[in-house]
């Protein structure tokens, strides 16, 4: 038996097919692989409610192009935690979800839904890692309502082990003046087909997406990030780091969609990539969709080598050019990984990224 | 300051929409089938190779899928095509010799008299085929070759043969294909070796039968270190028929040599623009492409640089206006297949009364093209609520020894640079019609005269007095 998807992390507005960038179609055969299942590790706040649940969103809908993953993770979901942050709630302390895959428990489609009630302000960390299996995969779909005035901010690291098949799909609604903060720092598996879709449905509402991945070795990533700005003075951001070594491929796809409707909002994505390697394959796409005059909207994309100045500057200092890059490449990093507040998983990270980049 | 919507009238097009109903010789029947491809390539009498490609471009045609990307082209009937149409006119190199409905078209459009004050040379084309081919003696002198594909094809078989759809195959697309199976008319130039062409070529292309297509082939040669601008005009009277426009055209730029393709696309509003422009670049070679869409129903148009040779350049700077009932889907490709090549895309686009307007673009940085750098800037404005302004780009980059840059902006007229102007003595609708010159002007500057007034016709007079 095996999983199979077809055309997913569609590029909103198609284009040409040549470079193929689309979509993304796979099929992963099972054999070999043991279901999850262990209870994901929750580190929970007093006045937080987690169920294990797979509780369906009532009012929000989910995005027409993560459908295929979330009905493949509606039946096929073998965890699944539900997080209520009540109306008002201020927990003091991140919730922590913790997977860890080994040769017993690799194959994961974990459901997680985070609902923030009005007013209330929490902070989620979901980590994916894993050790001592030759092959593992995990499918995944985040869903986060963001009530009324509700601050939400969700930390998503995935260390997967280096021949793991990681598909994950973040979906998030928020309503009036809600604010979502979402930073997903993908940094392991052989093959990564990531997604995330930040619906602002309610009047001032904002969206920030941060993307932080590393590409080593021949690993492939697929990462398809929007903000739909739907209703009016909404504001939402896109900023993506990443760095390519060896013969690594990445294809972002990034879109900021102003709906017709969205009148005074504004919106920014920017991507910065640092190549390493004259075998790594970097794609981008980063389209702005615009329905409405009354808008501010813009994009920049870099793409290239680090500083040939700064590398220089940091050698004349002691630092060997392995070094000097790898400051550079975490300096780069580091406006996205200094919001995640923990400093435990903060270093883990420098310390996965730093082995990442030179071994 | 009140929020306010920007709106700007229509362009007026009297001169571009008045229709010669009798100017047909000859047409060959609607649709598209083997037996009027080869009707076409017999009235011409192509040589058998020529049929050849003909008959294997109309396979391919009818083998390939229509795009699934981009604005739909389920009005396009091929059914209901013409797509030959000989006009009662031979070709002459007299403006006087032409029949007068035709001549006054021309006239009207200003072309005898830009050709008098500014250019070298200068072809036309009414409906499939060239009625007015002329040169200066001086570019004869030098060896210059400027002249319609029928004839090019006939006198200098060999050089035809060698390029003709070589960077254009009928494989790249459908409407590629099917502009190898119907092609007919164009202009062929070939600039010797170190020859710089002074004033600029032009060719104007009209499309006056309702209902019909318009192939022209344009192929271009600059040998090592020449150079040459081109200008091609194109403009048709309104039908409430679709036509269709689905030309090619191919430039070859050697060694050192310099050309720049200048464009002004005024289409009427019942056209569908289907057209494919592509320049292979040779080492130390440059192209500049600009290029102005505002006219058609639809358009889809990306000029492509290939740039194979090191140190070749690529610059394109476009601009494209789109109104209510139109969807203009343009932008550039760029590929960097040599080391130390270097590519510029500067795109404007403006939004009203519910037009569509796409920016689509591919950049490719290939393994071998070490130190290569691209910049892409591409700025959209907004005039309304019922428009769309989209940006799709797309950048691909196999090496880690090239920068590249991309930056796009979207959004209406900002309201402070309005208060600013008013704040220096200019009404409100005196300071939007300056930002929005201001907007294009990247576009006009590059123009020569003639061309930057036939741009401010189409643009800055017309919204002088009707932006607010």
């Amino acid at each position: 038996m095996g999983i199979s998807f077809e055309k997913i992390n569609q590029l909103q507005v198609p284009t040409w097919n040549w470079l193929k960038i689309n979509s993304v179609s796979l099929d992963v055969a099972e054999n070999g692989l043991y279901s999850y299942s262990k209870e994901a590790r929750l580190t929970l706040p007093e006045n937080v409610r987690a169920e294990r649940l797979f509780v369906q969103p009532k009012s929000a809908k989910i995005p027409s192009s993560m459908k295929q993953n979330y009905d493949f993770i509606s039946e096929n979901h073998n965890s699944s935690v539900a997080l209520t942050i009540p109306e008002g709630a201020l927990p003091d302390s991140p919730i922590i979800i913790d997977y860890f895959l080994d040769k017993d428990n690799s194959l994961l489609n974990d459901y997680i839904y985070i609902k923030a009630e009005k007013d209330s302000e929490a902070t989620v960390i979901i980590k994916y890692g894993g050790d001592n299996c030759e092959d593992a995969f995990h499918s995944g779909f985040t869903f986060v309502e963001a009530g009324e005035n509700a601050k939400v901010k969700l930390i998503k690291v995935q260390m997967l082990p280096k021949n793991a098949l990681h598909i994950d799909a973040v979906a998030v609604w928020s309503k009036d003046r809600a604010a979502a903060e979402i930073i997903l720092n993908e940094l392991g598996s052989a093959r990564t087909v990531a997604s995330c879709n930040i619906l602002l449905k309610g009047e001032q509402s904002s969206g920030n997406l941060g993307g932080i991945y590393i590409g080593k070795g021949q690993e492939e990533m697929d990462f398809n990030y929007r903000i739909e700005l739907a209703a009016k003075e909404t504001e939402g951001d896109i900023t993506v780091r990443g760095t390519l070594t060896d013969s690594s491929k990445k294809t972002l796809k990034s879109t900021l969609d102003f709906m017709t409707g969205a009148s005074g909002s504004k919106g920014s994505e920017e991507e910065t990539v640092l190549t390493l390697s004259d075998k790594a394959v970097n794609l981008s796409a980063p389209l702005l969709l615009c329905g409405e005059d009354d808008v501010e909207g813009r994009h920049a994309t870099s793409t290239g080598r680090p500083d040939s100045g700064k590398l220089h500057y940091l050698m004349c200092r002691g630092f060997d050019r392995r070094e000097a890059e790898q400051l550079l490449v975490e300096a780069s990093f580091t406006p996205l990984l200094s919001k995640i507040e923990i400093p435990e998983i903060r270093q883990e990270i420098k310390e996965y990224i730093g082995v990442s980049i030179h071994g | 300051m009140e929020k306010k919507k920007t709106q700007i009238e229509e362009f007026e097009r009297n001169i571009y929409d008045i229709y010669d109903s009798d100017s047909i010789d000859y047409q060959v029947k609607k649709g598209l089938t083997e037996d009027i491809v080869t009707e076409i390539s017999e009235s011409k009498n192509d040589p058998e190779w020529m049929l050849g490609l003909r008959k294997n471009s109309l396979k391919i045609y009818n083998e390939m899928e229509l795009p699934k990307w981009g604005p739909s082209l389920h009005e396009l009937d091929m059914d209901n095509i013409v797509t030959y149409v000989r006009p009662k006119a031979s070709m002459t190199d007299d403006w006087r010799e032409l029949p007068d409905d035709i001549r006054n078209t021309f006239e009207r459009l200003g072309i005898p008299e830009a050709e008098w004050k500014s250019l070298s040379g200068v072809g036309a084309q009414y409906d499939s085929e060239v009625v007015y081919h002329s040169m200066r003696e001086q570019l004869l002198e030098q060896g210059v070759i400027y002249t319609d594909m029928e004839t090019a094809l006939r006198e200098y078989e060999d050089i035809v043969k060698e390029y003709f759809m070589k960077l254009l195959p009928a494989t790249e697309h459908k409407f590629m294909a099917l502009h190898g199976a119907v092609w007919s008319g164009g202009s062929f130039v070939y600039v010797p070796e170190g020859v710089k062409v002074n004033m600029p070529l032009q060719s104007y292309f009209r499309l006056n039968a309702p209902g019909a297509g318009q192939f022209e082939h344009t192929l271009i040669i600059c040998e090592k270190n020449s150079s040459l601008h081109f200008i091609e005009g194109c403009s048709a009277p309104r039908h409430n028929t679709i036509n269709l426009h689905a030309g090619g055209v191919e430039l070859y730029i050697k060694e050192g040599a310099t050309l720049r393709y200048s464009t002004i696309e005024n289409w009427s509003k019942n056209m569908l623009n289907l057209n494919t422009k592509r320049a292979l670049v040779e080492k130390d070679g440059k192209i500049e492409w600009v290029s102005g869409t505002f006219g058609s129903h639809i358009t889809m148009l990306y000029p492509m640089s290939i740039l194979k040779g090191e140190n070749a350049k690529s610059e394109f700077t476009g601009v494209s206006f789109a109104s209510s009932n139109q969807y203009l889907d343009t932008g550039s490709k760029v590929v960097h297949a040599a080391p130390n090549t270097s590519s510029t895309i500067s795109s404007k686009s403006i939004s009203k009364n519910g037009g569509n307007t796409t920016y689509r673009s591919a950049v490719t940085i290939m393994p071998q093209a070490k130190n290569s750098k691209c910049s892409v800037i591409c700025e959209s404005l907004m005039m309304d609520d019922l428009s769309r302004s989209d940006t799709i780009p797309v950048m691909d980059v196999r090496n880690d020894k090239a920068d590249i840059g991309h930056e796009a902006k979207i959004g209406r007229i900002s309201e402070k640079s309005i208060y600013y102007l008013m704040t220096r003595g200019l009404s409100e609708e005196e300071a939007k019609a300056l930002i929005v010159r201001g907007f294009v002007e990247p576009v006009t500057k590059e123009l020569p005269l003639e061309y930057a007034v036939e741009m401010n016709r189409l643009i800055g007079l017309e919204l002088e007095g009707s932006i607010g």
